[in-house]
Formats: structure tokens, C-alpha cells, sequence
């Protein structure tokens, strides 16, 4: 029971970035592969906050008023998250006025890399040790219903946020972006602001996202926000659609449950090792097998199907009469 | 003075291999506009396939001896290791980016993210995660000299160890006297009385000659590459694709050869920069080819990528600057201090944002007209 409340917090958490990923990825059709980067700006930003706000408020004799300062001090740390998470997707953004696909994707690899570096090397943010952040909110048996509440309420938000901008004028704008730029802009589409945008508001999520693990967890690592951890968003996002909202929320929760699952039923199977003594035979939990498994899906859907799995469909077109959406690709 | 030299052959030597590597990533983005995240892990199958060759002809098997040995083999394990690597890459190219050519750059972008994920993860579980030793003991250059020749009383510069049988590259060598300490009488008997003939001491392989040889592979590139471009039919169609791939189909080129041949000789040169990464660092695991591949990449639109002297010049430019940061990086500025030492990392990415913000074609490139 206590695991599943934790997976379901963690998967809220990642929801809540596949979101804006989603937005800048499948919607605007700029290729992000730093995402995690926003994360890490989100989390550090939270957990220095409270930090230095709420330090040790929630000890064994904490009275009302701490209990609420503490509340307001974690609503403080996810303002801030926001805003300088936000803060670096208009760093980002910017350039990308310049920028086209693929060079996009590699200046935000090094935008987060330079990020990772930065955190590993700085002695307030905890270095490459790692950095502790106090209880906020509520301790003891209740404090993971109460996260899984707040992961919740923060996924929910955040994908009500980018379905309803997608399916308003300014969703429509993105769309016709990621189609084809120069119609769009000929059309009267500010590209540059709606790039810069679209790459703030995914931003600003993330930022959330990283707000809640940094309360939930109490312990951040640098490494836990590396390249991986981007390519493993973006890989949630392609797979589950590219431009499908539902694709998105599918994919994430399934290539979440998915290793997890192999870890718990222990399957193991017979591999080739090449030692300097020559190969010789072994056999390898399926668990640990996954990444090969994982780069050898992407390949294949790539493949056979480049749009992803859901394409641009929706849960929604099950309610909706099909000419209420129309869709750029049809 | 001297410090400033021995950090600028130190960057220039990690330039180098910068150099080698990056030249595969140009060399593909220029013909088909694909950053083939793939190439660093490329040169990490390549360096795998030089150090199992290397272990299986260890230079001590060579029937020479000394460096002579060391180059002979070393040239074999490089040859293994362009080949896998070209082999490799063809490979690749066929099964998973041929298909999606037509599909655009993002899906292109991802489907090598894949194989990149693929690569080293399938490596993990060939080769184990934990790192190697490149350059062994019994991989060292020998020099072999009769027992004979030692007299009680001796004092041998370098550790002198038995051979018992030639060709001998067993694992664990076999110490006879020790550097620094005089032979005694009984030891040498001893030896003597066990039939030893022949010992011999290991030629270090120093700084300064890893120095030498990745500098001279890289001149012995440049060459190669200038050649290849400039005066063969091959380095001819390839210019023409990367022009304008739809106009050399109607000229007659095969142009699926060419891209082929292109990932083959791209990987091939990214390979041998393999086998060198290897020597320099003393080490190899399946995820070496990381992020020696992204600075190399950085190095390749640094240059500006699309252009082979570009990619050259840029992973000097890039291995110089971050060593010098490295070693400069600690100043003072009124009364805070900086300490940019172990930012070593991040010189590079900053590099690449500046460059892709200020002059995005690159030093060397030019700036091509977005076609409608």
C-alpha cells in the first residue's frame, strides 16, 4: 500500500513535467532534450527556499501556527520554483528565436548540463553530495496521502492547463508552428512570442513538478537531473503521441509502471558476456535489461510509427462530435 | 612557461581526439543533416573492439621487440577497431536511419537518441559497466635481453622480469630483480639454476609519446581527408550530395553509396579517435563514448559543422580552451575568488550556447538560405 501511494506520487510528478514537455515538444514542435534541466531549477529553487524559510518547524512539538508557517512556506518554495524555472525557459527561449530542430535540441542539452554543473559545484546548493530539505506541510503516517494529494492536484492542473490552451486560439498558433513556421508567420502568427511562450509555460511546470519532488523526497541529487532523465521525458512524450495530450499521460504512466513491474517479478534471462578470458554465459534480471529493451522500442516506433503510438488523438474525440477538433494533421 | 606548455600539449592531444571524433559528426550532417547522436558510442564499440584485439596480440606475441612491438600491434587493434567501428556504422545506417530519411530531422534526431541508448546499454550488459584497463602491463613494449648480460652487484634501472618461453604474454609477470636494487649472487643463481635464459624490462609509455602519437594520427587524417575530398570521385559526389542531394541523384550519383561510404569513413576516423581515447585516459567503459561525443559534436559546430577543416580546428580550439580554463581558472577579482577548476564541463557547453548564439554557421561554415 505505502508503494503504491509512492508511485502514485512519483507518476503525478512525471505527468506533471510530460505535460509542458508535451506542450513544447508535441505541440510547438521544438525539440527540448534538457527538460530535467527546468526540473533541477525547480527543485534546487524549493528546496533552498524552505531551506532558509522552515528549517525545523515541523519538530515533534510544533505548534499550530508553525504547522501553517510551514504550509505557507512550501506555497512560497512553489512560487519560486515557478518563477525561476520560468525564468530560465525565457533564457532559453530566447535563443531559440535563432535556432532551428535539431540545433535547439542540443543548446538545451548544454543549457541543462551547464545547470547540472552548476549545482554539483555549488557548496550552498549541497554539491555533489546532495542536498537535504526539511519537512514541509505535515509529517508522520498521513505525509504521503497527503503529497499523492498534492503530486495529484499539481498533475491535474497542470494537464487541465495545457488542454485548455491547446484547444484556445494561442493552441491553434502552436500547432500551425510545429506544421510549417514560415506559413504560420506569413498567416500573422507571432512565432518568436509564441515559441518563447510555449517554452515558459513548459518551463514553469517543471518548475512545479520540481517544487513537489523536493518537498516529497527531502533529499535531492544532482545525478537524479541528468541527460537520462531528460531523454527518458522526451521519450514518454514521443511515444505516447507526438501532439496527443492522452498519448502523453498513457505513455508516461505505463513506461513508469513498466521497469518497476520487471523489478518486482524478478524474471531472469540468459546473456553472453564478453570478459578477457573470452564470452562467457550468465543470466541477467530482466529489470536490468530494460534500457536495451526501452532504446530498441523508440527505435521500432520510430520506425513504423514516427508519430507515436496515439498520434494526435484524443480521449476527448470519444465525447466530441469528430468536426468540433479540427487537427493540423489530420 | 613550462607549465603553460605541458597544459597546452595536454589540450592539444585532447583536441585531437576531439578533432577525430568530430569529424564523423560533420561528415554526416553534411550529406544527410543528421546529428548522429550514435557517433560517441561508435567510438565505443571501436575502442572495445582495439582492446580485446590488443589482448589477444599483445605486443609481447609480435616477433619484434621493444616499441617496434608496441606499434605493430597497436596498428593491428587500431585496423580491428576502424573496421568494427565502419562496419558498425554501415550497419546502423542501414537498418535504422535509411528507412526514416524522409521522415524529418526531429524523428532522424530521435531514432539515434535510440540507438545511442541501445548502444551503450547493450554494452553494459556485454562488457559489464565497470572500466577497463586500456594499457596493461603485459600490453607494454618488452625489451628482452639474455640472462647473461646481468652481473651479481648490478643495479637495473627498471623492474627486469622472467621469460620463460617466447612468445610469453601470460598474465601475471614474473618479477627477477627489482629497479633500484643490486642483483645478488644467489638470486641470479637461482634463475640460472631454473633454466631462465632470457629477461626483459617494460618500456614505459610516457606522456609526451602518447602525445606524439595522437598528434601525428591526427596530421595523418588531416591528409587522408583533404585527399579523399578534394581529389577523388568519391570526395567529388560526396560534395555534390551535401550541396544538394536531390540534384546528384539526377547527375547520376548513388546517392544511398555515398551516404553509406560517409558513415563508414566517418566512423572509421571517430574509431580510430576511439582507440586513441583510450590511450590517453588509461581506461575504457561502455559509456566512455558519452561525453567525449557531445564535445565533439560542440567542437564540430564550433568549427562549423558540415565542414571537415572546421571540425578539425574546432576540437583543437575546444580541447586547448578547456584545458587552459582548467589550469588558469583560479583568480582573483578584487576580494572573490574564482574557482572555475571544476567547471570543466560546462566550458564546453557555454562554448557551444555562445557559439550557436553569436555566429551559428560556425567559424568555418557558411551560412546557408532557408529553402522554402
Amino acid at each position: 500500500m505505502d508503494f503504491a501511494v509512492h508511485h502514485v506520487t512519483y507518476v503525478c510528478i512525471l505527468l506533471m513535467l510530460t505535460g509542458g514537455l508535451s506542450l513544447i515538444h508535441g505541440r510547438t514542435g521544438l525539440l527540448s532534450i534538457g527538460h530535467a534541466g527546468f526540473w533541477a531549477v525547480g527543485a534546487y529553487t524549493a528546496g533552498f527556499v524552505i531551506n532558509r524559510l522552515a528549517p525545523d518547524l515541523l519538530a515533534a512539538d510544533a505548534t499550530a501556527g508553525s504547522r501553517l508557517l510551514s504550509v505557507a512556506a512550501f506555497a512560497a518554495a512553489v512560487v519560486c520554483a515557478m518563477l525561476a524555472a520560468s525564468l530560465c525557459g525565457l533564457l532559453v527561449g530566447v535563443p531559440c528565436l535563432r535556432l532551428r530542430g535539431d540545433y535547439l535540441a542540443i543548446a538545451t542539452l548544454g543549457f541543462s548540463e551547464i545547470i547540472r554543473v552548476v549545482i554539483v559545484n555549488a557548496e550552498s546548493l549541497g554539491g555533489a553530495a546532495g542536498m537535504r530539505v526539511p519537512a514541509v506541510v505535515c509529517v508522520g503516517d498521513t505525509r504521503r496521502f497527503v503529497f499523492a494529494g498534492i503530486a495529484a492536484a499539481g498533475a491535474a492542473f497542470s494537464l487541465l492547463m495545457v488542454r485548455n490552451l491547446l484547444s484556445s486560439t494561442h493552441g491553434r498558433a502552436l500547432i500551425s508552428i510545429r506544421e510549417d513556421e514560415v506559413a504560420s508567420q506569413l498567416l500573422g502568427v507571432n512565432v518568436t512570442r509564441y515559441k518563447v511562450v510555449s517554452f515558459v509555460f513548459g518551463a514553469a511546470l517543471a518548475g512545479l513538478a520540481g517544487a513537489v519532488y523536493a518537498a516529497y523526497m527531502g533529499y535531492l541529487a544532482p545525478r537524479e537531473f541528468g541527460f537520462m532523465k531528460s531523454v527518458e521525458l522526451l521519450l514518454m512524450v514521443v511515444l505516447g503521441g507526438i501532439g496527443s495530450l492522452t498519448g502523453t499521460v498513457l505513455a508516461t504512466v505505463a513506461l513508469y509502471i513498466i521497469p518497476e513491474a520487471l523489478r518486482f517479478a524478478e524474471w531472469s534471462v540468459p546473456v553472453w558476456s564478453l570478459t578477457d578470458a573470452g564470452w562467457r554465459r550468465g543470466s541477467v534480471e530482466l529489470a536490468e535489461l530494460w534500457m536495451v529493451v526501452y532504446a530498441i522500442i523508440l527505435i521500432v516506433m520510430m520506425l513504423l510509427r514516427p508519430q507515436g503510438l496515439l498520434g494526435s488523438w484524443e480521449i476527448s474525440r470519444l465525447w466530441k462530435k469528430p468536426n468540433q477538433r479540427p487537427d493540423a494533421t489530420g | 612557461m613550462d607549465f603553460f606548455l605541458e597544459q597546452l600539449g595536454n589540450g592539444l592531444s585532447k583536441g585531437s581526439i576531439f578533432a577525430l571524433i568530430a569529424v564523423g559528426y560533420t561528415m554526416v550532417y553534411g550529406v544527410i543533416r543528421l546529428i548522429n547522436f550514435a557517433h560517441g558510442e561508435f567510438v565505443m564499440v571501436a575502442a572495445f573492439a582495439g582492446y580485446f584485439c590488443l589482448g589477444a596480440l599483445p605486443p609481447s606475441a609480435m616477433p619484434m621487440q621493444g616499441y617496434w612491438a608496441l606499434g605493430a600491434s597497436m596498428a593491428l587493434a587500431t585496423a580491428c577497431a576502424v573496421l568494427t567501428a565502419g562496419v558498425l556504422a554501415v550497419a546502423v545506417e542501414r537498418a535504422a536511419y535509411r528507412p526514416i530519411r524522409k521522415a524529418g530531422r526531429i524523428a532522424a534526431l530521435l531514432t539515434a537518441i535510440g540507438v545511442s541508448l541501445f548502444l551503450q546499454n547493450f554494452g553494459i550488459q556485454v562488457v559489464g559497466a565497470s572500466d577497463r584497463a586500456f594499457m596493461q602491463e603485459r600490453q607494454l613494449p618488452r625489451r628482452v635481453s639474455a640472462l647473461s648480460l646481468y652481473k651479481p652487484g648490478d643495479i637495473p634501472p627498471a623492474d627486469i622480469y622472467v621469460l620463460h618461453e617466447w612468445p610469453d604474454a601470460a598474465t601475471d609477470l614474473e618479477i627477477a630483480f627489482r629497479a633500484g636494487e643490486a642483483i645478488k649472487p644467489e638470486d641470479l643463481a637461482d634463475l640460472q639454476s631454473q633454466g631462465v635464459h632470457m629477461v626483459f624490462s617494460l618500456c614505459p609509455m610516457t606522456d609526451g609519446l602518447k602525445r606524439w602519437i595522437i598528434i601525428s594520427a591526427l596530421a595523418a587524417c588531416c591528409l587522408f581527408l583533404h585527399c579523399l575530398v578534394r581529389y577523388t570521385a568519391f570526395g567529388r559526389s560526396m560534395r555534390a550530395v551535401s550541396y544538394d542531394i536531390e540534384g546528384a541523384q539526377f547527375m547520376g550519383v548513388n546517392v544511398n553509396r555515398v551516404i553509406s561510404l560517409t558513415f563508414f569513413i566517418g566512423a572509421a576516423i571517430g574509431g580510430l579517435g576511439g582507440v586513441l581515447l583510450a590511450l590517453f585516459y588509461n581506461t575504457l567503459d561502455p559509456l566512455m563514448g558519452l561525453i567525449p561525443g557531445l564535445k565533439a559534436f560542440i567542437a564540430a559546430v564550433l568549427g562549423g559543422i558540415g565542414s571537415v577543416p572546421g571540425a578539425l580546428l574546432g576540437g583543437l580550439l575546444l580541447g586547448v580552451v578547456e584545458d587552459l580554463v582548467v589550469a588558469y581558472g583560479h583568480f582573483e577579482l578584487g576580494s572573490t575568488k574564482f574557482n572555475l577548476t571544476t567547471y570543466r564541463d560546462a566550458v564546453a557547453y557555454t562554448v557551444l550556447i555562445t557559439i550557436l548564439l553569436l555566429r551559428p554557421q560556425g567559424i568555418l561554415g557558411r551560412e546557408r538560405a532557408q529553402k522554402l
